[in-house]
This record gives structure tokens, sequence and C-alpha cells, in this order.
């Protein structure tokens, strides 16, 4: 079954003693920001084969290397709730991420954005890549020519390759 | 014939505490120190400590101020009341023995709410015999004071600003400014604002993060104490964000706290993150050039 990626702030997802059961934090609405009603989200296939290529191209857009916190979940839990599913273009550096694994959550309600946020903290997965693991997935990635170093922040570029920074 | 002793004010006295609890893991200590403590006990509880403003002790009509103008040195031995005597270096002025003779053994009180008046009546004391000592003094108040206002408005604004991981903010970005134009005058005011949950939790947990990220020698151990000190924080999120801080930091120093931090941690999903982080932190620290 292929998955939908968020990036999140993974502490926003803790379950707190005092959170009703299947509850979120509301500062977990934070990390499902929409834009003209629409999240924007990443496909990730069942086997979890493109993961670390998504998340190396969400880390490439930041201003320096850091953990990336994400939140997964089934694809088919937000067809089976009415959401209009496109696919669309991203905007990281590696183009195939851009071009292939970017979608959108499209038409969302209040109502439909909480039942996202119930999905995610009931039956998603929510993790961390430390610094040290993106580090290494960026690395990769310009290594690999998947992302162009020059399209880097100048922090992450002297951080993955001392020697070009 | 009475002795008094007080603190600066109530942020260094809080921080004071706070070092002696975190240094010791033993905050019962400060209880002691508080009621009938030897000097030699507070002193080397405090070793750790960064503060430029040791106390201020009244022994009857006469006043003494004890200063430390150095940065937390967590690398040098713990010192002992002789070693301290010998120290001029780190007092203004030779007021640390004077304040110390014959002060062993006897009961002390802690007057932190009547800051300012000691403020001023020992100032005023020294300015008579060491002009030119209390005019640094002075400038250093003034600037501390100054930082304050600026940090606290910094993060008054920033409960506006959404945050993301490994994306700066205005927030971010004026925070690491003030750090490296103020050094340990504004650590002193974030500090204040952290280790007493002054501010909002997400702009706390965001500002250890960029406390930990930034680089900056002068201010390092302080700001290694501060994430340290915040593994204690009540709220989770402010938790995590001195994880992250503790992990850009790569410091071996904090695996003792991080230890300390997992066995007490009652968030499974920040333990976890907690044990990752430590193994990470072993690691590198078997694997230095890694």
């Amino acid at each position: 079954m292929p998955l939908l990626l968020r990036k999140i702030r993974k502490s926003r997802w803790y379950k707190y003693p005092w959170l009703e059961e299947g509850g979120s934090q509301a500062d977990a609405l934070l990390d499902l920001k929409t834009d003209d009603n629409i999240l924007s989200v990443w496909y990730i296939e069942d086997d979890k084969s493109n993961l670390e290529r998504v998340l190396a191209a969400l880390a490439s857009n930041s201003d320096n290397i850091s953990n990336v916190d994400y939140a997964l979940f089934e694809e088919q839990a937000m067809l089976n709730m009415d959401i209009k599913l496109d696919s669309t273009k991203g905007n990281v550096p590696d183009d195939e991420v851009s071009n292939s694994w970017h979608r959108h959550l499209s038409e969302l309600s209040a109502m439909k954005l909480a039942m996202i946020a119930k999905t995610i903290q009931t039956v998603g997965e929510i993790d961390r890549k430390q610094p040290q693991e993106v580090k290494k997935l960026l690395k990769e990635s310009v290594v690999a020519g998947k992302i162009e170093s020059s399209k880097l922040n100048p922090k992450i570029r002297a951080a993955i390759d001392p020697k070009v920074g | 014939m009475s002795t008094e002793t007080g603190i600066l004010d109530q942020r260094q006295a809080g921080l004071w505490r706070d070092s002696i609890a975190t240094t010791d893991a033993a905050s019962q200590r400060f209880m002691i120190v508080d009621q009938s403590s030897p000097w030699t006990e507070v002193i080397k509880e405090h070793a750790e400590m960064s503060l430029d403003t040791f106390g201020i002790m009244y022994h009857g009509d006469e006043v003494s101020l004890i200063l430390r103008r150095v940065p937390m040195v967590r690398t040098a031995a713990t010192p002992t009341l002789e070693r301290l005597r010998q120290w001029e270096h780190l007092s203004v002025h030779s007021a640390p023995a004077r304040a110390l003779e014959g002060l062993e053994n006897k009961p002390q009180r802690w007057l932190s709410s009547h800051a300012s008046l000691l403020w001023s009546h020992a100032y005023k004391k020294l300015l008579e015999g060491h002009q030119e000592s209390a005019e640094n003094i002075t400038r250093m108040e003034v600037r501390a004071q100054g930082t304050d206002e600026k940090v606290e408005a910094l993060f008054e604004v920033a409960m506006d600003e959404i945050f993301e991981d490994g994306v700066e903010s205005q927030f971010s970005r004026q925070l690491v400014s003030y750090i490296r134009s103020y050094g340990d005058a504004a650590m002193e005011a974030i500090a204040d604002l952290i280790v007493y949950e002054r501010a909002n939790q997400e702009v706390i947990s965001e500002a250890l993060r960029w406390v930990g990220v930034m680089d900056h020698p002068p201010t390092h151990n302080y700001r290694l104490w501060l994430l340290e000190r915040s593994l204690q924080s009540s709220s989770a999120r402010v938790r995590d964000g001195a994880l992250l801080g503790l992990v850009y930091l790569e410091d071996p120093h904090a695996m003792t706290y991080l230890k300390r931090a997992i066995e007490k941690e009652q968030c499974g999903e920040l333990r976890r993150d907690m044990e990752t982080s430590l193994a990470q932190l072993e690691s590198k620290t078997a694997c230095p050039s890694s």
C-alpha cells in the first residue's frame, strides 16, 4: 500500500497524558498548514524504496544540516475519506522527486484536516532522521548526481564537503 | 556578629541554585547550603558556574562582594578554599579572601529578594576602595540589562512565527546575533527565560536548537550547560529542543546528562530519540574523525 509523507516537528505529536484516546495536540495542526485548502505531501512507495531520496530532497531545501521529522500514512486512508489527491510538481532540488513524487491533498475542509491529523496520530508512523543521517543522505544524493551541489545552501554544501564550501 | 549573604538578583540566585542541582543532581544540597553550609562546600559546588557575580556578603557593618569574571570552567579541577584564595585573577579585587575569612561553618542567609538594595550598598562600599574595578562592574551590569530586554522582546515576538527544522527564521537569526554580540551576558538572559520557563515552549525549543547549532567558542560552555540543564525541563517539547541542540553541539560532556535524562524520561518517543542521540554521541566519541 503506497504511503504519503509529510514533514513535521515530532514533538508536536507527542502523546501527552491529558490527550483523549487517539487525540492529537492542537499544535500538531501547525504541521498541516494548508495553502488554498491544499496540503502538500510526498508519495512513498509501499516498500519505502524512495523514502531516503525524498528525505534528502526535503533536507536539501534547508538552511543548514538538520534533523528531518516526518509522518507516514497510507494513501488509501485519504481516498477512503474522499480526499482529492493530485499529482503535481514539487519544489525541491532533486528533479525526479519534484516531478514524480509530489502530491496535493486538495479541497480540504477543517474537518478533513482534523481527520488527517487523527490518521497520522493513530495509524501513521512518525519518525526522525538525525542530523548525521541527513548529512549522509544529502552527500549520497549529491555524489549520485540526484541533487546539484550548486542548488544547496552554502552552509549545507560546506557541511557535506568542506573543500567545496 | 550577624552574618547575611545575598545573591545579586533573583535570576542569578536561581541559576546558581540550579547549577548546583545540575552539577550534583542533588537539589537538597542547596537546602543545606541555604541554612548552614560551610563555604568550602558552596565553592566546590560552584565550580562549574559561569556567573560573574557570586554573591554579596555582610558581616556586621562590613560588606564584601565576591566576583568571578571567568566563564564556566567545566574542565577545571574542583577548587578548594585555599586554591580560591590564590585565584586573584578570578575576582575583581581581593574580596573573596577577605569575605571568606572566618566564615566557614557559620550560618548563611540568602537574600535574593533584596537584590538591588544589596547591590547598591555593596557597590557603594566597594567604590570607596576599588574605583576602577567597580566601574568595570557597572559597565558589565548595564550591558547585561540591555541584553535582557532585547532577548525578552525577541522571545515574545517569536511567538507569532511557525518554525521548521533546519530553516532559519527571523528569531533564530537574531538570537544567534545576540549571542555573538553579547556573549555570556546574552546567554544569561536567554538562560533566565528558558530555565524558569518564562517564554513560550515552542520558542524555547527553537532557541535551544540554534543554541546548539551555532558555532561560537566563547559561549560554548554556557550553551552546553544550558542545553544539559534544559533536559530537565518540565516540557517534553523543550527537552526535545535541548536534545537536538546537544546533538548539534556534539560535545561528549553531554553524555552523562543524556543518560540521566533517559532514566527519567516518561515520554516514550522522546526517550527513544534520546537513546539514538546518545548512541551517536558515543560512537562519535569513539571515532572522532567520522
